[in-house]
């Protein structure tokens, strides 16, 4: 059966696809073919249960109503924390019981610190905090472990952001000094040590990176539209033009760029340089620290060195040759045909 | 139901930035439907969204202190959502669990819900969607926003959301109207 304007195979795919406006501007129709009329019911019905079972989830509180609370911190951070205060409070007599050294003892209130979310405590205690852990670093952090040193860097940014008092020695002006002094531990390390911070807000406050600002977005939205044009979709002189937009817009914005963005944009300049097959400098030569060295793939070679200091960043890399390329490049340097270095050492100008 | 107000929760995520404690409660009670939304869309079952829920508001409360007010809360939290339901896919793969979403959303007993056969029939045809499916049906048929306003939080143009919604509304509707023979057989006429 049909209506002045539409078949029932009409009616019936409009019946699947549209919504209630649709659904009513079909109702001449549907007065008089029953059989559509029919579906129609059951399209209403099975809407009416999907719509009842997704209120029936995502209309849940994720927390159970309670009052407001002074503190939110978790029962094991409150726990780690009390702990970590008596540790600290019982440091003058535990070395006599042979059972920890001080640093020890001092360098657990630092675990401690690293467990309490930043709303549980005052700014009041969080300056405690502070000045516990500056006594730390400066008694105990010179014969600490590089990694120690890190954690307690950036703990100790941490706890004097938290504290609310822009104060020497932890701040010069509005810098925050241990964040300063963390990144330059991070540098000497070529990145893997914030590449290690599990907190994303955490590491971009100690990285000083701002990988959300529109400057870092609208050249990783650049990046993204060169992965998707196919290697013969452009001459090798086009793709030359490419690798150098993307080489200036590295330079320009690479310190605000994460980790990841970093992989990915290293990833398709080279992949742009190795299309353009020009093989001259800067996007071919030796790596630097190696000037007689081979002839590389310096992007490919910087990248290589962000997935060496973060194994498994490359991954990040959609394209899996080019995945390939840069660990082929990882393993050159595994095998020391290529020295080990940091990205940040390449393409310097 | 829509988002609150961008001005209102701005105001009450700075608030909680600083951490005032009521504020804290509120930001969480008023974005908890957008968290969950945001996650059932990404990942399609019941149980692992509401792992990636709780995990997002974790993760809220830990990057509160460094919110900028000055810009837009819901992006913001659009991302840290986005993070936590990523890594709830690595854990599946890593787990190597990929099994019929029917029995992930049915068989879970730490996430059960009182679900009828009907409603537990419904989410799992949902759950077969694409996720770019899932987030338009969510916001246009669920919540009520417009096509315009789902289009700009995608960024996406409006006439690939009609182009979603269409295709999302027919293969779930054809899933579950499948279970009756008859109306099969009407829509093989068709």
């Amino acid at each position: 059966m049909t209506s002045p304007t539409l078949s029932c195979a009409g009616v019936r795919r409009r019946l699947l696809e549209g919504d209630a406006a649709e659904r009513r501007a079909l109702t001449p129709h549907l007065t008089q073919c029953p059989d559509c009329a029919r579906l129609a019911e059951a399209v209403d019905d099975v809407d009416l249960e999907l719509h009842g079972a997704l209120a029936s989830v995502v209309d849940r509180p994720l927390f159970p109503p309670t009052p407001p609370r002074r503190f939110s911190m978790s029962t094991p951070a409150i726990v780690l924390a009390i702990a970590a205060s008596l540790a600290l409070a019982l440091t003058p007599v535990l070395p006599d019981l042979g059972v920890r050294t001080g640093a020890e003892v001092d360098f657990a209130v630092l675990d401690g610190t690293q467990r309490i979310p930043a709303q549980a405590l005052s700014a009041a205690d969080w300056a405690d905090r502070r000045d516990q852990l500056y006594q730390l670093w400066e008694v105990a952090s010179a014969e600490a472990p590089v990694e120690r040193r890190f954690a307690l860097a950036v703990e100790l940014g941490r706890t004097a952001a938290l504290a609310s008092e822009p104060v020497p020695p932890f701040f010069e002006g509005r810098e925050n000094v241990f964040y300063r002094t963390a990144r330059a531990l991070d540098d000497a390390e070529g990145g893997r040590l914030v590449a290690a911070i599990g907190d994303p807000a955490l590491a971009a406050a100690v990285s000083g990176r701002d990988p959300a600002s529109p400057v870092a977005v609208g050249f990783m939205e650049e990046v993204d539209a060169v992965s998707g044009i196919p290697w013969n979709a452009l001459t090798e002189d086009d793709w030359a033009d490419r690798a150098e937009r993307l080489l200036e817009g590295y330079r320009t914005h690479r310190d605000q760029l994460s980790q990841k963005q970093l992989m990915v944009a290293l990833a398709q300049m080279g992949r742009s340089a190795e299309n353009a097959n020009q093989g001259v400098p800067p996007f071919y030569g030796p790596v630097p620290g190696h000037e007689g060295g081979p002839a590389v793939n310096r992007a490919w070679y910087a990248a290589a060195m962000l997935e060496m200091a973060q194994p498994e960043l490359v991954e990040k890399v959609s394209d899996l040759d080019v995945r390939a390329s840069i660990l082929q490049v990882v393993r050159m340097v595994e095998q020391g045909r290529l020295p080990a270095g940091s990205y940040r050492d390449v393409f310097v100008e | 139901m829509p988002p609150p107000s961008p001005i209102a929760v701005d105001s009450l995520a700075s608030r909680a930035a600083r951490g005032e404690p009521d504020a804290i409660e509120q930001l969480i009670v008023r974005w908890s439907g957008a968290i969950r939304r945001w996650t059932l869309a990404s990942l399609g079952d019941v149980a692992r969204a509401d792992d990636a829920a709780q995990d997002a508001v974790e993760r809220l409360l830990r990057g509160l202190p460094s919110y900028d007010p000055a810009r837009p809360f819901e992006p913001w939290l659009r991302r840290i959502v986005r993070n936590a339901a990523t890594d709830q896919h690595r854990k599946r793969a890593r787990r190597r669990e990929d099994g019929p979403v029917e029995l992930l959303v049915a068989s879970d007993p730490a996430h059960a819900l009182d679900l009828a056969d009907g409603a537990r029939r419904a989410l799992a045809a949902f759950a077969h969607l694409s996720e770019r499916q899932r987030e338009v049906l969510l916001a246009v048929d669920h919540d009520g926003r417009s096509v315009a306003d789902t289009a700009a939080a995608l960024g996406v143009t409006a006439g690939t959301v009609r182009s979603l919604l269409c295709k999302g509304r027919r293969a779930v509707r054809l899933r579950l109207l499948a279970h009756d023979p008859e109306l099969a057989s009407l829509l093989e006429d068709r």
